[in-house]
């Protein structure tokens, strides 16, 4: 037995001292003359001998106030047991069904041992608790909201997969906290079956946050695939980029197979120490292009991380045209990619949309009012449809930031590009400044309706940013940027739990789309592209419609759940919440019975006191 | 339904009772002897009607006595003897200490009416009767009284008399026992709230005083209505006793009370003492005309 508050003990101490001054006072008796106190003399001799607790009877008030103090100030002192099981009327169990949680180190999967004791727990509620449950994976999702029906709850449970998705605890926490706010006065208690493969979370506000973290998994034995990127040189050959990582203690030995399509076309044996990392770039894949698939044949606990797939691009070819007085820094820096196929107009044509270019330049000629979908790099113009409003011209600005994590402007540093004169450009909602000036953005980017903008609000010859060596990267990546369609292959490639954005036919009402597992689902298409949520699985996703198909792929590659080192100890805020072995303890209140005792005495008390016991 | 005529203290028997009580007579289990002829059978031989033994002649004796049957038959001259008959002194010893002042009516004016009856009854059998209040240990004796018109005497002397100072029972008896030259009736009518009131009673019957005991109650010492926590202080000693009335306390109270009346009446069955408790709530006339009756003390 313990105590929430023993200081309160204290208190016994100066009350105790105040009931035993007011006993020692001395009691006023009635006096009372009697003819003879012969008999009474006797009759108290023979009580006093009689008695063998005389003392005690003598004192026997007192001994119950004082009883009756303690029991008081122990049950103020909230004394409890902490026993096996939930005592509680709310309580919120998040299930980690990330892809760390398929792990094997325990029979059959942690997933199935964290379902198993999610069923413990819901199996020692009492009559009155009601439980909810949220899966976590990239999403947090409710799987049973508050219940007392232990069968529904069970059965919530039991129909509930792991994902090959990351975990993000975070949001099932918030999620969680949002649920239970203001049910009830005391703060739910919130159990968390999880391995612990996720990141601290140190700016989380723990205040009356009562969490239980249950670990599941024993060890760490895993070699899995934590990046894969594929890129295309300027010569046309295809980089394939593949990082894999021993998590394990021990020395892993293993072939890496890629495939292109169902053929094998490359196999390495490779050998990791233990936490050691490797980065390969696979060569020799010429101008191949289609699915390709990475797989680590190795014997370790989690199989989703050890096969990714990519799809390579063709060498496609772009047609720009650059609607240009003429700039020939612009058009050589075009020209520098070799997909690139150049038309040069003084004029906007007007068949623009027939004649179908992936970008179109606009070098200080103002754009027609209506553009075709597709991509538009505006130098020194606007339009009432352009990303960006040009406002006052100012002279010699100076760039003071630059957006390096847009795809347009990283690897591109133009801190030292001088400018003689150029135009604010205000930003409409939908487009991010790249680049500003003390004064204003002077390059923005933007995407609506099928378009993607890059507006420059300075003309490039009244700046030398043509002569610095970023000016052919900028032109590189915004081709890249501009003409996504030329660069993404026949699929593009999402992290699991991501949502993939599948360019479909604007004529395309409804699609159907079938995960790695053969589940086929169908969706209307509201909206292009085509927004597909359910990427909880590695493995390639087709997407089908009226006379249309592709394909995306979906690979884990994530470093904190191929690391499935299961976790002791859980930072959340500034607490650590260590794990609580396979069984959760309650800290069993028993104040009322402490109350009651009490109460009870002090009635005795009274009876006594009346009675003349 | 008749309602019982209260006297007053002043007053303390009604001439009612005291007519109801005039053909009553005190009952003596022994002899005594008397000192004028009275209605009592003596230890004397004398001139009653009722024959008691014969004796041989001797010289001087009065003719008229011999049985002159027995002398025509035997030729020997025999004295008839008859029993003789005097009166009987009766003593009534009223414990006068303070405890007998409780109670409502308080037990010392019960003792005093219960001496003034079996006084009265006592006179009307032209007995001789003696009134010794013991107070503090001494007996201060009315002389012994004889004749109805004594009894007024006796009366005005108990009204006189007030309870006060301590018990000392056994002291009192004892002088009373050895100042008093005739023995005969002793009714002792206290309370008995003294442990040694059994050396009293034996003083008593040393001196062959025939010992009748009255002992008086006040109801609230049977079955004390106390509550609370109580500083009992005693009327006589002023002793002081905490207690808390509880009931246990109250249990162990009438056991010891009853322990303390049950010793006295054996201590009177064991000396062959006549003895009648009751208390102030007894009617007087119940114990006069039937519990002194029931124990013989009356007929």
């Amino acid at each position: 037995m313990s105590l929430m508050s023993p200081w309160l003990l204290l208190v016994f101490i100066p009350l105790g001292t105040v009931i035993v001054l007011l006993y020692l006072l001395k009691l006023k008796r009635k006096e009372r003359l009697v003819s003879s106190v012969m008999i009474w003399r006797d009759a108290i001799a023979d009580i006093q001998a009689n008695a063998p607790f005389q003392k005690l009877k003598k004192n026997l008030l007192l001994i119950l106030q004082l009883l009756a103090l303690l029991f008081l100030v122990v049950a103020v002192a909230r004394p409890f047991v902490r026993t096996k099981g939930i005592e509680e009327n709310k309580i919120v169990v998040i299930l980690d069904s990330s892809a760390s949680m398929q792990s094997t180190d325990v029979s059959p999967s942690r997933f199935e041992r964290a379902k198993s004791c999610a069923l413990a727990i819901i199996n020692q509620m009492g009559p009155g608790d009601k439980m909810l449950i949220i899966a976590a994976s990239s999403k947090a999702r409710v799987v049973s909201s508050f219940s007392s029906d232990k069968k529904a709850l069970a059965a919530s449970v039991k129909r509930l997969r792991a994902t090959d998705a990351p975990c993000d605890m975070r949001a099932a926490l918030v999620l969680a906290s949002s649920l239970v706010a203001g049910e009830s006065a005391k703060s739910p208690r919130i159990v968390i079956v999880s391995d612990g493969d996720f990141g601290d979370m140190p700016d989380l506000p723990t205040k009356n946050l009562r969490l239980d973290y249950l670990k599941i998994g024993s060890r760490c034995d895993n070699v899995g695939i934590v990046g894969l990127d594929a890129r295309r040189t300027l010569s046309g050959e295809q980089q394939v980029f593949v990082g894999i990582e021993n998590f394990s203690n021990r020395q892993k030995q293993f072939n890496i197979e890629v495939y292109l399509g169902s053929e094998l076309v490359y196999i390495k044996p490779e050998s990791l120490g233990p936490q050691e990392t490797k980065q390969q770039i696979l060569g020799n894949l010429q101008k191949a292009r289609g699915r390709l698939t990475v797989k680590l044949d190795v014997n370790d606990d989690l199989a989703a991380d050890n096969s990714g797939v990519l799809y390579l691009a063709g060498q496609r070819r772009i047609d720009v045209l650059i609607v240009s007085k003429g700039n020939i820094f612009l058009q050589n820096a075009l020209s520098l990619d070799p997909r690139t196929q150049l038309t040069r107009s003084e004029q906007c044509p007007p068949d623009l949309e027939k004649r179908g270019f992936d970008i179109v330049v606009f070098d200080c000629v103002k754009p027609p009012q209506t553009l075709p979908p597709g991509g538009y790099l505006l130098i020194g113009t606007s339009f009432n449809g352009a990303p960006a409003v040009e406002n006052a011209t100012v002279a010699n600005p100076t760039i003071i930031d630059s957006d390096k994590r847009h795809p347009v402007t990283s690897y591109v540093d133009l801190s030292a590009v001088r400018i003689a004169r150029a135009r604010l450009l205000k930003p409409t909602p939908w487009a991010v400044k790249l680049a500003e000036s003390t004064s204003g953005a002077l390059i923005v980017a933007g995407e609506k309706d099928g378009r993607r903008f890059v507006q420059i609000g300075f003309d490039l010859l009244e700046s030398d940013f043509p002569l610095h060596v970023g000016f052919p990267i900028f032109v590189a990546n915004c081709i890249d940027w501009l003409a996504p369609s030329a660069n993404a292959g026949d699929g593009l490639t999402v992290r699991a739990g991501e949502p993939a954005q599948v360019n479909v036919p604007a004529s395309l009402r409804e699609v159907t789309v079938t995960d790695p597992n053969g589940l086929t689902r169908k969706f209307r298409v509201t909206q292009v592209p085509f927004v597909y949520d359910y990427t909880d699985q590695v493995g390639v996703y087709k997407v089908r419609g009226n006379n249309f198909e592709q394909e995306f792929a979906c690979n884990l590659a994530s470093s904190s759940e191929s690391n499935t080192k299961p976790r002791d100890v859980l930072r959340i805020g500034r607490t650590h919440f260590g794990s609580t072995a396979r069984a959760i303890y309650t800290n069993r209140e028993f104040y009322h019975p402490a109350i009651l005792l009490a109460l009870s005495l002090l009635m005795f008390e009274w009876y006594a006191y009346h009675r003349r016991l | 339904m008749a309602i019982e005529h209260i006297p007053t203290e002043e007053e303390l028997l009604t001439p009612d009772f005291l007519r109801k009580i005039e053909r009553l007579s005190l009952v003596a289990k022994k002899l005594f002897p008397g000192q004028l002829r009275g209605e009592r059978r003596s230890t004397k031989r004398g001139a009653s009607v009722e024959f008691a033994d014969y004796r041989n002649y001797a010289i001087g004796d009065d003719f008229r006595r011999i049985d002159w049957n027995v002398y025509a038959r035997l030729e020997k001259l025999f004295l008839k003897l008859f029993v003789e008959e005097e009166d009987l002194y009766v003593y009534l010893l009223v414990d006068a200490s303070q405890s007998m002042s409780f109670g409502t009516p308080s037990k010392f004016l019960y003792a005093k009416r219960v001496a003034a009856a079996l006084a009265y009854i006592a006179l009307a059998n032209l007995d001789r009767v003696g009134v010794a209040v013991l107070s503090d240990g001494s007996a201060q004796t009315l002389s012994p009284k004889r004749g109805k018109q004594a009894a007024f005497a006796i009366f005005d002397y108990l009204k006189s008399l007030r309870a006060e100072g301590t018990t000392n029972l056994s002291g009192a008896l004892r002088e009373f026992s050895i100042k008093t030259a005739h023995p005969g009736m002793a009714v002792v009518i206290s309370d008995f709230f003294d442990p040694d009131y059994e050396r009293g009673i034996f003083a008593l019957l040393s001196r062959r005083f025939e010992v009748n005991l009255v002992h008086i109650l006040d109801q609230d010492e049977v079955s004390p209505p106390y509550v609370g926590d109580l500083l009992l202080i005693d009327s006589e000693t002023s002793d002081r006793r905490e207690v808390t009335i509880t009931h246990s306390l109250m249990r162990t109270y009438q056991k010891r009370f009853a322990d303390f009346c049950r010793q006295l009446e054996t201590c009177c069955a064991r000396y062959g003492c006549n003895y009648v408790r009751v208390t102030n709530q007894t009617p007087f006339e119940d114990l006069l005309l039937t519990y002194l009756r029931q124990r013989g003390m009356v007929k």
